[in-house]
């Protein structure tokens, strides 16, 4: 598939949603906050909830045209994203909090990469193996 | 190509939530150099609020990471909360420390999937997490979980000491039972700065695709799972990714658009994995819950800029003449970011390589980085943009 072709399947897949999509703000702020506020300013809750595109569903596909939560159907061991689950590595963030190059726990002796990473004071390492980490 | 996105909803429907950066491992990828927590990091009643509003945002799956989830205490009662309001909880362990108990503990508090770090056979895998028998326990912790009927996802960052063992890795995570094989690339980030060597480059990359799409093709289990930051497009792609959906090739980074990151402190980015400090910057933190609510910090019309109001003109590098630059928006920020110090330039594109095979930013990036224009060891990302760019 080129990229013009691609364009058109995009296209295609957009409008072939329904018109009332949820928009990009959560119920709280379409519904729970205008009927809130309705009650208090004494316009009543109707008025505000018609405020709404009134289609609170998930849609019937998501952003990849798969079918969403409830109608994940298309592939066994991949949710309605066609994603493999939820769960992403460990790579959390770096942030300058933690210095954890002191290795301060683990690993006891040598690194990776055959490179000593502990102080002085722990004493030489043990012999490596050809990963250069010590041969368990 | 927003529009589809914008068609469907700006909604964080998936978010990986670093619940403590403590680990017990120190491993030699990992890109936040885990290992103690932060000393400010967020309460059980702190977290339970955050998930209040993840659901109101109409999250449905939240990934518990960390650092090594499970040495949070309370990552059951997260679990179980998450459950309790309509999202789906899934957490990713080094699997040192897994033991029959916690699986017993997963499957009650309603995981919905479990998944494990594996980086290699025996010697590779010990040898990257610096861990001794860290691969039998992985290995372990993926039967209890299959025992017990957990989903199991494998995960794998592939770098030069793992990629010739890719086949093997797939028919061994088959034997045992995964579900799914996700992998993804070595980023210099954190740790993998100092084994920028080991980072695959163009020829790696030609190599790699399509012996992933042909494993794939097989059809045998698990299926593979390119991660945001492998690709893009070309003859594999739809072996790639989603082969049977509506729109089976890579539509850019979703960051910000329905993907979320928030770090055990409160900090909420687009994508867990950006850096949260960038040469002293900090402009991919959108906010912490802790002074805003997650909800306003979602919704503040001046966040996740660099995808939410990305424009073709924000292309870099190759990718500024790529006919798949409107869709892809430059591939995984989170990788380009590491490599050049700003988004919309991927410098490890399967397209790229193939359509232009001479000088490549990935080749320049890692020349950079060789020349010491990248990293440092205190946490922090700083980088210097190969080509001078403006940054984000």
């Amino acid at each position: 598939m080129d990229a013009k072709t691609a364009r058109c399947l995009i296209d295609e897949v957009c409008s072939s949603v329904p018109t009332s999509r949820r928009d990009d703000r959560s119920f709280l702020e379409r519904v729970v906050r205008p009927v809130g506020l309705g009650l208090l300013l004494g316009f009543g809750s109707v008025g505000f909830l018609a405020c709404g595109d009134g289609n609170n569903l998930p849609p019937a596909g998501d952003a990849y045209g798969v079918s969403d939560i409830g109608h994940d159907i298309f592939v066994p061991g991949v949710d309605a994203y066609g994603l493999p689950g939820d769960v992403l590595p460990p790579y959390g963030d770096l942030y300058g909090v933690v210095d954890v190059i002191s290795h301060d726990v683990m690993p006891p002796v040598g690194d990776a990469y055959g490179v000593p990473d502990i102080s002085p004071a722990d004493g030489p390492p043990p012999a490596v193996d050809m990963y250069g980490v010590p041969d368990f | 190509m927003l529009k589809l996105f914008h068609r469907f909803g700006i909604i964080p429907r998936r978010c990986t939530w670093e619940i403590t950066l403590a680990c017990n491992l120190r491993c030699g990828h990992c890109g936040s150099r885990a290992g103690e927590a932060r000393p400010d990091e967020l309460t059980t009643e702190e977290a339970f609020q955050v998930i209040d509003d993840l659901a109101a945002l109409g999250c449905r799956h939240v990934s518990l990471a960390g650092g090594e989830p499970t040495l949070r205490p309370d990552w059951p009662q997260l679990m179980g909360r998450l459950n309790a309001r309509g999202v789906r909880a899934s957490m990713i362990s080094n699997g040192q420390t897994w033991s029959r108990e916690l699986t017993a503990r997963a499957r009650e508090a309603g995981v919905h999937r479990m998944g494990f770090s594996l980086d290699g056979l025996e010697r590779t895998h010990d040898c990257v997490r610096k861990a001794n028998k860290g691969y039998r326990k992985v290995l372990a912790a993926i039967d209890l979980c299959v025992e017990a009927g957990i989903p199991v996802v494998a995960v794998t960052h592939i770098t030069r000491h793992n990629l010739s063992e890719i086949e093997e890795l797939h028919r061994l995570l088959g034997r045992h039972g995964a579900t799914v094989w996700q992998v993804q690339l070595g980023v210099p980030m954190g740790n993998m700065i100092e084994d920028r060597e080991s980072i695959l480059g163009r020829d790696d990359i030609l190599d790699l695709i399509p012996r992933l799409a042909e494993l794939n093709r097989q059809g045998r289990p698990p299926r593979v799972f390119a991660a945001d930051n492998i690709g893009y497009y070309g003859e594999h792609e739809q072996h790639l990714r989603l082969s049977n959906a509506k729109i089976p090739f890579w539509v850019g980074c979703r960051a910000g658009l329905d993907v979320l990151g928030i770090e055990s402190h409160g900090d909420v980015k687009g994508c867990l994995s950006l850096p949260s400090v960038l040469n002293g910057r900090t402009d991919f933190v959108e906010g912490n819950v802790r002074q805003r609510s997650l909800v306003d910090i979602w919704h503040d019309p001046d966040a996740f800029a660099y995808n939410r109001r990305f424009r073709p003109e924000h292309l870099k590098g190759d990718c500024a003449s790529c006919e798949w630059g409107e869709i892809c928006r430059g591939g995984c920020t989170w990788t380009s970011v590491s490599h050049h110090g700003h988004p919309h330039q991927f410098p490890q594109c399967y397209h790229n390589f193939t359509r232009a095979p001479q000088a490549h930013d990935v080749d320049a990036a890692r020349e950079q980085l060789q020349s010491g224009g990248a990293g440092g060891r205190s946490g922090q990302i700083e980088t210097t943009p190969v080509d001078g760019g403006e940054g984000i």
